[in-house]
């Protein structure tokens, strides 16, 4: 079980990677296929999509395609891409558009959204119909294809304490969720999911009790699996869940219901850098072939994930439409997403989204400072923790000569090299229900954080220590006990001299605790109001395409690491006019 | 002498250390006396600065023992804890001003900073001539200074017994030669007893009331330093207090403590043990080589041989003479005496030296 659910973790933590080896090995697949197509593939794309050559002014070129192949940006919700449809669909679009490529960025619907709005995708591929009613009419999205669908599913414990199971409509169950006091894990992203999911809330007429309720911040994945570790129930796509839910526990308990219908749409982005090869893609995902592959699409577990959504014929030809960039007045204040400039100028851009920060910075906003606050409380005692234990390992270790001696300081030296994700991965195998510590019921608690950032700083810490004591000569102990000193009194004069470099291990460790995100991510959850820190904030806001919240939050995570540094500093400085002995 | 019936401050007896299966240190008897300068004379490895720690007792013989006025163990280190000071031959100053570092001494062990005046700093400072650096930073001291500030650090604790570990070993002359007339000044008025180590004779000489002599680890000879210098007991003694070595030949008669040997052809009377028919070097001092350019000078040297003059080096303000005849000499002389004698590379010297000042080793 905990193999599977290591693996099922690492895989998101790590999608885009497996995701470009593949992306490598379906680009040599396709060149190829090249020369044979190639006059098929002009029939069908040219004829399709109007008089644009494919010549636009492009970024970076793929490396496998040939001379005017260019490459199609696809911003595309995670649930999408994650169910592998994409990557299957992808080879059959470029063996009929040899003269494209596509390159996914498997983002979360914000994200998407934002990256559109400022053209560095062509389209997008998401499944929230009121934002994507905004981004065409604030006119930044053109065609709007409804390409395929499948539902939402209430997912929760199979002891399913709250009885859903037996409702008559989804409404009914939330509100019987709320009436028992059951758990409710929410995305909590601005996804596609978490729109439904929001939306079916003000449906149902309730309000989780907030004690009951968490926003995790993350991928449909993680979501599921901190819903499954909480014995929470959560709304998920149901093509997540098929994939995600045994790992997590987690069943479908209900999904019969027309307000769980959940719709990919594809919308051509009108600050596009490749129009036609937008205009290609969307009319292939509505055509007669696109619909089958979707259809007959099975997950690694042969089950139907999309159903086809005929929904082609109504839109107006790609040649009759407006193209270029958004004037900046035309947008419309639709969108929740702070930070969302409109203007396709960088500089504009920019500008606004640091301003952004700096008033959430100055007016003192309150989730901002609330996780800035969470974030020193959290990373301040795992710092002090690491230090206590981290410092005195490194003065015996470098002190002391015994058996073993070297393979210990080759030991800590390694945890230097320790990844964080897999230090997350440790600390939640062991926090986790099933692990050998999950009855301390710690995961997704700060104490969970607090665990993972000893485990990254400690070794930091010890090393530097280790280092800065040996490279000492003992002559220094000797000259100290030569005039009197007692061996404790040798010890402190030794470590006097060092001092400095102590503060740096300090400082080391505080710039490893403070800025890692993939361990506190995976043991902490992002749980709004409890584990979510500065760095898994910024992840979130990001995602969202909040890009100014999540500026404002890097701006003071630097400025605080400065701080620390600044105050290690002093104290280095005091302790040398106040020596270490009285 | 009374030292029989004084109890010294410290004394060890069959020390021995080791290290990696050779000895490094043994050393059957050593003692150091109330007021006195004990000088480890010895080259580089020959344990001197073993036999200085486990004098302080910071390093634990293998074998043997240490007493601290009568005491032995535990209590025995305790005490001389609170009463040693020690400056090694890489002295390490903290970080901090040079006035912070007298400080610090001051205050480690159980002894209490407002015990010293901080007039006692100043004078002490003022002693070491280091007064105008009290305010500098160590980091921006040369190696002397850092040497005399290490050993002012020691001196100002006003220690029991201060262990001096190769005090000059790493300054040029000028500095040594000032380093040493401070310390026969400062050293015996502040410590009630000290130990130092050199390499080289001639600080041994001048600063010490005894001298111990070391090579590989093995105690040669320990004696006051007209003892050495009159009486080396080998040849390594000899050449480590500052004798020319070169003269070799075979020991023709034996008279006593006299000898007959034949260097090159002419025969020189030599003091010394050895039979007749042995291969002997004799050492001697080029300052007790007499020159004159009469045959018959006067004198009650046994010893005269013709020899040429064949090379003139200054060295320290004296003259170094290269001299061929039947062996090759050196000889030491003021630049006064080689005016007088009208010295010139060539010129032709009649050599005298006494019987006494030559000192025969077998071979």
């Amino acid at each position: 079980m905990d193999a599977a659910r290591l693996t099922n973790l690492a895989r998101r933590q790590v999608a885009i990677r497996p995701a470009l080896v593949k992306r490598a090995g379906t680009a040599r697949a396709a060149r190829a296929r090249l020369a044979t197509l190639v006059l098929a593939a002009l029939a069908f794309g040219v004829a399709g999509c109007g008089p644009w050559s494919a010549s636009e002014p492009r970024g970076p070129e793929l490396s496998g395609g040939g001379p005017g192949v260019t490459s199609i940006q696809v911003g595309t919700t995670t649930s999408a891409y994650d169910s592998g449809l994409l990557e299957a669909l992808a080879p059959a679009f470029e063996a009929a558009h040899p003269e494209y490529k596509i390159r996914f960025f498997a983002v979360g619907t914000g994200q998407a959204l934002e990256m559109g709005r400022r053209g560095d995708v062509d389209v997008v591929l998401v499944h929230a119909p009121a934002a994507e009613e905004a981004f065409v009419a604030s006119g930044h999205g053109l065609r709007r294809r409804s390409i395929m669908q499948n539902d939402f599913a209430l997912a929760g414990p199979p002891e399913d304490p709250a009885d859903v199971r037996g409702s008559n409509d989804v409404i009914a169950a939330l509100q019987l969720i709320v009436a028992t006091g059951g758990r409710f894990v929410s995305r909590g992203d601005q996804s596609g999911t978490h729109a439904r999911e929001r939306a079916l809330w003000i449906w149902a007429g309730v309000t989780p009790e907030a004690a009951r309720y968490s926003e995790v911040g993350q991928g449909m994945g993680a979501t599921l699996l901190i819903a499954g570790e909480q014995g929470a129930y959560t709304l998920t796509d149901r093509a997540t869940l098929t994939v995600t839910g045994p790992a997590a526990r987690l069943e479908e308990l209900y999904a019969d219901d027309p307000l769980l219908e959940n719709v990919y749409s594809v919308i051509e982005v009108r600050a596009a850098a490749n129009p036609a090869g937008a205009c290609a893609l969307s009319e292939w995902l509505g055509s007669a072939e696109g619909a089958r592959l979707i259809e007959t699409f099975r997950s690694e577990n042969g089950v139907a994930l999309f159903t086809p959504v005929a929904d082609g014929g109504a839109l107006a030809p790609c040649a009759t439409l407006a193209r270029g960039a958004v004037d900046a007045g035309s947008d419309s204040d639709s969108d929740s997403a702070p930070g969302a400039g409109s203007s396709r100028s960088e500089r504009t851009e920019s500008r606004n989204i640091f301003a952004l920060a700096w008033d959430l910075l100055t007016s003192g906003d309150g989730y901002v400072w609330e996780i800035v606050l969470r974030s020193l409380a959290i990373s301040g005692v795992a710092l002090l923790l690491a230090t206590i234990i981290g410092i005195p390992i490194g003065i015996v270790v470098a002190l002391s000569r015994f058996r073993g001696h070297g393979t210990v300081t080759a030991l800590i030296n390694t945890g230097l090299a320790l990844p964080p994700v897999v230090a997350g991965l440790a600390a939640y195998l062991l926090l986790s229900r099933t692990g050998p510590l999950g009855p301390l019921e710690l995961l997704y608690r700060p104490a969970a954080i607090v665990l993972a950032q000893i485990v990254l700083a400690g070794p930091y810490i010890a090393a530097v220590t280790l280092a800065a004591v040996a490279a000492v000569p003992g002559d220094v102990r000797l000259q100290a006990r030569g005039l009197g000193a007692t061996r404790l009194q040798a010890l402190l004069l030794h470590l006097r001299e060092v001092r400095g470099s102590l503060i740096a291990a300090v400082a080391a460790g505080f710039g490893a605790v403070i800025s890692e995100v993939g361990a506190v991510m995976i043991v902490g959850g992002n749980i709004l109001g409890e584990t979510r820190v500065m760095t898994t904030a910024i992840v979130l806001e990001t995602r969202r395409g909040n890009f100014g919240v999540a500026i404002a939050l890097g701006t003071i995570l630097l400025a605080i690491a400065f701080a620390v540094n600044i105050a290690l500093l002093a104290v280095g400085r005091r302790s040398l006019r106040r020596p270490l002995i009285s | 002498m009374t030292t029989d019936i004084v109890t010294p401050i410290l004394a060890g007896s069959g020390l021995r250390v080791t290290h990696g299966g050779r000895t490094t240190l043994d050393v059957p008897e050593v003692q150091l006396y109330e007021g006195e300068l004990l000088a480890v004379l010895g080259p580089n490895g020959a344990g001197k600065s073993t036999l200085l720690r486990v004098l302080a007792m910071l390093e634990r013989p293998e074998a043997g023992t240490v007493s601290y006025r009568g005491m032995t163990g535990r209590k025995a280190e305790e005490q001389l804890r609170r009463s040693l000071a020690a400056v090694f031959q890489r002295p390490h100053l903290w970080t901090g001003t040079v006035r912070q570092n007298l400080e610090l001494g001051l205050r480690l062990g159980d002894r209490r900073k407002s015990d010293h005046a901080p007039e006692a700093l100043d004078a002490i400072a003022s002693q070491m001539g280091i007064e105008p650096l009290l305010s500098a930073e160590v980091g921006t001291l040369s190696g002397g200074e850092t040497q005399r500030v290490a050993i002012a650090r020691a001196l100002a604790i006003e220690p029991d017994v201060l262990f001096l570990d190769e005090p000059t070993a790493n300054l040029d002359t000028g500095l040594r030669l000032s380093l040493l007339e401070d310390l026969e000044r400062v050293a015996r008025s502040r410590a009630r007893a000290t130990v130092l180590t050199t390499h080289n004779h001639s600080d041994a000489f001048r600063l010490a009331d005894r001298v111990i002599v070391l090579n590989n680890g093995h105690l040669i000879q320990a004696g006051t330093p007209a003892e050495l210098y009159e009486n080396p007991s080998d040849a390594f003694v000899a050449e480590t207090t500052g004798a020319e070595m070169a003269l070799t030949g075979t020991v023709l008669e034996r008279d006593g403590q006299l000898l007959l040997v034949d260097i090159g052809g002419a025969g020189l009377s030599v003091a010394g043990s050895a039979d007749v028919g042995d291969r002997v070097k004799i050492a001697y001092r080029p300052e007790d080589v007499f020159l004159s350019t009469e045959p018959q000078g006067h004198g009650s040297a046994r010893n005269r041989l013709q020899m040429t003059l064949a090379e003139i080096r200054p060295i320290l303000g004296l003259l170094r003479l290269r001299l061929e005849g039947p062996a090759e000499m050196v000889a030491v002389v003021t630049r006064a005496a080689a005016e007088e004698l009208e010295l010139a590379a060539g010129s032709s010297l009649y050599v005298q030296i006494k019987a006494t000042a030559l000192h025969a080793f077998r071979l």
